[in-house]
């Protein structure tokens, strides 16, 4: 991984897939192929990779019994139990870096793209980086 | 500028690598190295603080002390439990991050500018007569289970605020899911630490109840060996918890009774005052955030997933060479 974390994305252009709030506030980013990727990368991989995010951010942002188990728990302690324990929500987010960072390695980077986490955007957008193009600012 | 390793041994081309709350362009305070948060006037959370812990002390220290001789052990240890969790929930409430949303980037800034310049060329370049004027984004609408909302454009973020988001202008930041900004526990209420805040204010109400009548029956159970008013003299302490706690459930009382009706809604404080969701003014005006039931908005609140902070304020940055600007972003970091 020590050669993702060396390359420049400052200065290079950048695709941005905005929120779609149409199901509410949880996070789920627009499931259709910008203009500016095509002939980049094939619609499917792009595709596959926004469901499965999509896919994991509703696992963590859903209400089931591995949660509400923890969150009665962490009420019961009078929340002193989150100082010395990670909630599902930030294990799913760990899991879900793992899986860009994958996703970077084995298909973006050599099609000469990078994806950013969404978490480092403040779960706003989901950016994409064309490392080969210069942004005409 | 060279790309960096955030825990390698550092070079900083450009000033120094530090962490990121302290360049956080917000007005919110931090403390512990970028652990805690809270809003600029954080006095309110220390006048609450000792109240509890003033009035708790009296009611353990005399009260607590009789009834647990006279009548059942179990008293001081009901009222214990709850004095913990009180203080658990304000502390929460006070110090956790209440959902900041951080600022853009200057890539997205330009990138929405782009978008915002491409539309208004499209719909007014006629009515501009060729000589083309730039208008600030103001709208973006977007549907939400079937109703449409307006998100407004935050110039101080730089943003498309999300739906239930506000601005909290004493804080300086965007707030997710904004519900006020409480001066008595010193932070905002958004969607981090509502349920701090909810648990708090209720929590407070029942141990005021339950004081008040550990206060009477104190009161009752002298008056009964001696006479009402030599009970009244020995007991000056209850007294004292008595009108504090009567003063605090005509505020705290009162807020715990709206917002248990507001969690059953599923809305926010600012979305009430303002009448987002009220049927008064469009028919059929449904929130659209609602779960269904007031029995799952309730589940939801309390017991839903915890959202993790977005700030990374323990994260590092470099510090940009020109101040002022206010932007300082990881230009070049990748986390790993
Ligand atoms: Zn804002
Ligand atoms: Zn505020």
């Amino acid at each position: 991984m020590d050669d993702l974390s060396r390359i420049p994305v400052n200065h290079c252009a950048k695709v941005f897939i905005q929120r779609d709030y149409s199901e509410g506030t949880t996070v789920h980013f627009q499931e259709k192929f910008p203009q500016e990727l095509e002939g980049k990368i094939e619609f499917e991989n792009f595709i596959t990779t926004i469901r499965k995010l999509n896919d994991m951010y509703s696992e963590a942002e859903s209400l089931n019994s591995r949660t509400y188990c923890e969150s009665c728990f962490a009420c019961m302690t009078a929340y002193l139990s989150y100082i010395c324990m990670n909630t599902h929500y930030e294990i799913m987010l760990k899991k879900i870096k793992r899986y860009i960072e994958d996703q970077n390695h084995t298909v973006y980077v050599p099609r000469g793209l990078l994806l950013v986490d969404p978490v480092e955007r403040g779960l706003r957008v989901l950016e994409v980086c064309i490392l080969n193009e210069v942004n005409g600012r | 500028m060279e790309s960096t390793r955030v825990h390698s041994t550092v070079k900083p081309m450009e000033g120094q690598l530090i962490r990121k709350w302290k360049v956080y362009p917000g007005r919110s305070k931090f403390c512990w190295n970028g652990r805690f948060m809270c809003a600029p006037d954080y006095s309110g959370f220390f006048c609450c603080l000792a109240l509890v812990v003033v009035t708790g002390a009296l009611f353990f220290a005399r009260d607590c002390e009789y009834l647990a001789r006279e009548v059942t052990p179990a008293i001081p240890v009901i009222g214990g439990l709850l004095f913990i969790f009180i203080l658990g929930t304000l502390c929460r409430t006070t110090l956790t991050d209440p959902g900041v949303i951080p600022r853009a980037t200057p890539e997205e800034v330009l990138d929405i500018e782009k978008q915002m310049t491409e539309q208004n060329q499209n719909s007014s370049q006629d009515a501009a007569n060729g000589t083309y004027v730039y208008q600030a984004p103001r709208y973006k609408e977007v549907e939400i289970k079937g109703r449409k909302l307006k998100l407004t454009f935050c110039h101080t973020c730089q943003m498309f605020r999300p739906p239930r988001a506000s601005h909290c202008s004493r804080c300086n930041n965007c707030v997710e899911r904004f519900d006020h900004h409480c001066p008595m526990v010193g932070n905002c209420i958004g969607k981090r630490n509502y349920r701090y805040f909810y648990l708090f204010v209720t929590s407070t109400t029942i141990m005021c109840l339950y004081v008040l009548a550990c206060n009477v029956a104190v009161i009752v159970l002298r008056s009964l060996k001696t006479n009402v008013g030599d009970a009244f003299k020995e007991s000056i302490a209850s007294v004292i918890e008595g009108v504090v706690c009567i003063g605090s459930l005509t505020s705290v009382g009162g807020l715990a009774c709206y917002h248990s009706y507001l969690v059953a809604m599923e809305m926010t404080t600012n979305e009430d005052i303002k009448g987002s969701h009220s049927s008064k003014r469009i028919k059929d005006n449904i929130n659209p955030f609602s779960h269904g039931s007031c029995f799952k908005n309730c589940c939801f609140i309390i017991c839903g997933p915890q959202h993790p902070s977005l700030m990374d304020r323990r994260g590092f940055t470099y510090v940009q060479e020109t101040p002022g600007t206010n932007q300082h972003t990881n230009d070049g970091i990748q986390h790993v």
